[in-house]
C-alpha cells in the first residue's frame, strides 16, 4: 500500500468506511505490537496496549495531519500507551499460563548462543530505560533512525547519541559480566 | 587520550553499521590491521552488535488481534461534541458563574427586586377584555434562586458527560 493509497484508506474510514480500519490494523499490528511489547516486557499486556493503541488512533484519526507518516504517528500513539501502562501496572507479574516454556535438545553451539544472549540481557538491564528503549527499537531493522525518534517524541541527535552511548555501556558490561563468570568456573 | 578513544569507538560503531565511506572505511581496516588493540574493542563491539541483531525482530501479536480491535471499535460510542479541554474550559466558566451569582445572592443585592406585574396595564383595548387580567407577584430572589439551580443542574450534566462518562467508559472499554 502506498502513502497515496493509505490516505485515500483513511478517507474512506472517516467516510463511515469503518470496516476499512481492519486494513491499516493488519499491516502494522506487529510494529505497534513490538513497541508495546519492548516496553511492557509482557505479552498480554503488550497486546492490550496495542489494541488500545489502534483504538486510540482510530478515534483520533480526524485529526492527523497528511503531510506526516500515518505510521510515525501510530508508533508514537502506542508507544505514548504503552509507557502508560507500565506507569500503571508498575508491580509487574509473570502468570505460569503466559510464559513460554521449550523443552528442546540443545547443540552445544546453541547453548553458547543461548548463554551469551543471558548475558547480552544482564548488561542490558544495566541501561537506563531510555537508552534500552532506544536501542532495542533501532535494531529492529523495520524502524528507521528517524522513526525510532518520533516514536520516542526525542530529537534525532539525541537518540544518536543514546544508541552509540548504550553500545558502548553494553561493550563494557559485557566483558565485566565476562569476566566474573569465568572467575566462577 | 580519552577523546581519541571516543572518537575510535566511534568509528568502530558506524563501521558496524556500515555508514562509513569508501575512504574512511579503508582508512580503518589499515589501523585496524596495524592495532590488535582497536581489532579486539572492534570485536566487543561486534559480539552486541550482532546479539541485538539477532535478538530484535518484529513480534506477533495473537491471530485474533484485527478481530479484538474491531469489535472494540464496534462497541465505542459516539464521541461527544465537546472535547475533554473545551468541556473543562466551559465546566470552569459555569462554576464561576455560580459563585458569582451566590455571592451576590448572599450580599442581598436581589433582596430588593419585588414587584407586582400586572397585566392590566398593558396596552390593550378593554373591549376585547371581559374580565380583569391577573397580577403576578416578582421576586427577584426567587428567581436568582431558580436560574442557580438550573445552572447547577447543567454544570453536573457538563461534569457527566465531558469528564467523569468518558473517564469510566475509557476504563471498561477493553475486555478480555
Amino acid at each position: 500500500m502506498t502513502l497515496l493509497e493509505e490516505i485515500n484508506l483513511i478517507d474512506r474510514i472517516l467516510a463511515g468506511e469503518r470496516d476499512l480500519y481492519a486494513r491499516l490494523v493488519n499491516k502494522y499490528k506487529s510494529y505497534a505490537y513490538t513497541i508495546a511489547l519492548k516496553i511492557l516486557e509482557n505479552r498480554p499486556e503488550a497486546e492490550e496496549a496495542a489494541q488500545d493503541g489502534f483504538i486510540k488512533a482510530f478515534q483520533y484519526l480526524k485529526g492527523f495531519n497528511r503531510q506526516a507518516k500515518f505510521s510515525t504517528w501510530l508508533y508514537r500513539i502506542v508507544f505514548n500507551t504503552a509507557i502508560s501502562y507500565k506507569r500503571k501496572n508498575r508491580q509487574k507479574f509473570q502468570s505460569i499460563e503466559n510464559s513460554i516454556v521449550e523443552y528442546s535438545v540443545k547443540s552445544d553451539s546453541q547453548i553458547e548462543k543461548d548463554d551469551k544472549q543471558i548475558f547480552v540481557n544482564q548488561a542490558m538491564d544495566k541501561l537506563n530505560e531510555a537508552d534500552k528503549l532506544s536501542i532495542q527499537l533501532y535494531y529492529i531493522k523495520e524502524f528507521s533512525l528517524t522513526e525510532v525518534a518520533e516514536m520516542m517524541g526525542q530529537n534525532e541527535n539525541t537518540i544518536k547519541v543514546r544508541i552509540h552511548r548504550a553500545r558502548l555501556r553494553l561493550a563494557d558490561e559485557l566483558k565485566i559480566i565476562l569476566k566474573e563468570e569465568a572467575l566462577t568456573l | 587520550m580519552e577523546r581519541i578513544k571516543q572518537k575510535l569507538d566511534e568509528q568502530l560503531l558506524q563501521y558496524l553499521d556500515g555508514i562509513l565511506t569508501q575512504n574512511e572505511r579503508i582508512e580503518l581496516e589499515e589501523l585496524l590491521a596495524r592495532n590488535t588493540h582497536l581489532t579486539n574493542r572492534l570485536a566487543e563491539l561486534r559480539s552486541i552488535h550482532n546479539a541485538l541483531s539477532t535478538t530484535s525482530r518484529l513480534e506477533q501479536p495473537s491471530k485474533v488481534f484485527t478481530d479484538k480491535v474491531m469489535t472494540n471499535l464496534d462497541q465505542l460510542p459516539a464521541r461527544s461534541a465537546l472535547s475533554p479541554k473545551n468541556g473543562l474550559l466551559l465546566l470552569f466558566g459555569i462554576l464561576v458563574a455560580v459563585g458569582v451569582m451566590a455571592l451576590l445572592l448572599s450580599l442581598g443585592v436581589f433582596d430588593n427586586m419585588n414587584d407586582t406585574l400586572s397585566f392590566d396595564n398593558f396596552p390593550i383595548e378593554n373591549k376585547f377584555i371581559k374580565n380583569p387580567l391577573p397580577t403576578i407577584q416578582f421576586n427577584g430572589k426567587w428567581m436568582v434562586n431558580g436560574i442557580l439551580i438550573l445552572t447547577m443542574g447543567l454544570a453536573f450534566v457538563l461534569l457527566d458527560r465531558t469528564i467523569l462518562k468518558p473517564y469510566f467508559e475509557r476504563r471498561s472499554r477493553i475486555q478480555f
